[in-house]
């Protein structure tokens, strides 16, 4: 598995499909919903991203179905993404906490620092 | 019918990723746009329409450079760098059997000796670095012995080029060791790939290789000095007195390439296919040498100077190897990509002919 920080447009879709499985459309809605509307993907980053996760074994599909006489894919996390996001969200943490606290010793802020 | 007219829009945007692609993620990519389209909207926007062409770019770009299966890769670079390494250390063996004492600088040919032992020490080192997980090391110690070799070689062509021409095979692999242990790969990973069965077969074929090796020093005909006729068996480095000893020598060389060879036909498709892609270089230059350049070797045999390669002959022993190996890799990633589309494909046309909701 790689050890590389992930991108924040798959960060964000490996946590969209954390909770439970959701096809495109509704990925695209949630990243926007996580990221408070900062982050719109679009359909081209969106199918390059799952594209290599499928392939890396990160997500699978789920289910599909047919509404509305369009396809709509379901995807999920697998085991392998799931340890791969929790190593990015332990690295990610480990280096907001370390910032934090230095920001707070410095005195550099007004407040004292980051909640 | 403006939902027409946006779907045909989409549709010829679309076009540009690549069929595998498209057969897989068209329609849901499709229903993904036209979901997110205003109502009336009757063009894609220009920000939309610029990131489907990256999108199809990134795409077509990542299945024929990085591959959709990088991990792949990397498992098989893993298991290469240790079979490289270790086969290196096996065929370095015979200064084991070759040298009954440590070269000192006063015997004769200590050069010679110096380095085969070297070699032994270098590549017995690179692998036990591998075995206790010290990738970096290894990785460094090939990269050493690239550069010793690739002097080694320079220092040899203008007198002996003939002999820099047959060992090449051997830079190949060196190459080819340095390279793979230098992609990043977790703690161990060759090792959790083989097996504790295939490792074991392995060293049993290294036992074999070094038996060989042993016997070989241990009954190798005297030098004759006398002119008393003899019949001596020679095989490359392997001497014999009879024709059965020297088959014996053989078929026990033979079984150790052949468990060498079924320790990686037996791995899994994927990992085989790549491993084998690795290793191809190293076959095709044999090849060549062998269909071209025999000639050549013969008439240096022949004369009392030595006749180097012309500039083509060069192009030909650098461009063959590097062509195999990209035509290999761009295979296997070939195969499998349309493998992979083909089967998801086949899950969209068994969705289609369920009734629709």
């Amino acid at each position: 598995m790689s050890d590389q920080p992930l991108r924040e447009p798959t960060f964000l879709i490996l946590t969209a499909l954390a909770e439970k499985p959701q096809h495109g459309y509704g990925v695209i809605e949630d990243v926007q919903r996580i990221s408070d509307g900062r982050v719109r993907l679009r359909a081209g980053t969106l199918y390059a991203v799952l594209d290599r996760l499928r392939a890396d074994g990160w997500i699978e599909v789920d289910r599909e179905e047919v509404v509305q006489s369009r396809l709509r894919r379901y995807y999920r996390l697998t085991a392998l993404g799931a340890r791969r996001l929790a190593a990015e969200v332990a690295r990610l943490r480990h280096n907001a906490e370390a910032a934090s606290a230095r920001l707070g010793r410095s005195g550099l802020l007004a407040d004292g620092g980051i909640a | 019918m403006s939902a027409t007219d946006l779907e045909r829009r989409y549709r010829l945007l679309l076009a540009a990723y690549p069929w595998e692609h498209r057969r897989v993620y068209e329609e849901e990519m499709l229903a993904v746009l036209l979901a997110g389209a205003p109502p009336h909207q009757r063009r894609p926007g220009l920000a939309e329409a610029w990131n489907l062409l990256a999108g199809a770019l990134r795409v077509r770009l990542h299945n024929t450079g990085r591959g959709p299966t990088r991990a792949g890769w990397a498992d098989a670079a893993a298991v290469t760098g240790l079979l490289t390494a270790f086969a290196l250390f096996t065929l370095s063996l015979h200064a084991l059997t070759e040298y009954p004492h440590f070269p000192t600088v006063s015997g004769p040919g200590w050069q010679r000796e110096a380095v085969d032992w070297a070699r032994l020490a270098g590549w017995g080192t690179v692998c036990a670095a591998i075995a206790a997980g010290w990738r970096w090391p290894a990785a460094g110690l090939a990269w050493i012995a690239v550069i010793a070799e690739a002097t080694s070689l320079t220092l040899r062509y203008e007198d002996d080029p003939v002999s820099v021409v047959n060992t090449l095979w051997q830079f190949t692999l060196t190459l080819i060791a340095a390279a793979t242990l230098t992609i990043p790969a977790s703690r161990r990973r060759a090792f959790a790939l083989l097996g504790a069965r295939r490792m074991s077969a392995l060293l049993l074929a290294a036992a074999i290789v070094g038996a060989v090796f042993l016997s070989n020093r241990l009954n190798r005909p005297p030098t004759l000095s006398t002119g008393q006729g003899q019949a001596v068996y020679v095989f490359y480095d392997l001497e014999a007195t009879s024709d059965a000893v020297m088959w014996l020598y053989l078929a026990g060389i033979t079984t150790a390439g052949l468990i060498g060879l079924i320790s990686v036909a037996s791995l899994a498709a994927p990992l085989r296919l790549r491993i084998g892609a690795l290793f191809a270089p190293v076959i095709s230059l044999m090849v060549l040498i062998n269909a071209t350049l025999a000639g050549w070797m013969t008439s240096n045999g022949h004369l009392d100077h030595a006749i180097h390669l012309r500039p083509v002959q060069w192009i030909a022993l650098v461009g063959v190897p590097l062509v195999t190996l990209a035509i290999g890799v761009l295979a296997v990633q070939r195969r499998e990509h349309v493998r992979t589309m083909v089967d998801l494909g086949r899950a969209v046309d068994r969705q289609r002919s369920q009734p629709q909701r």
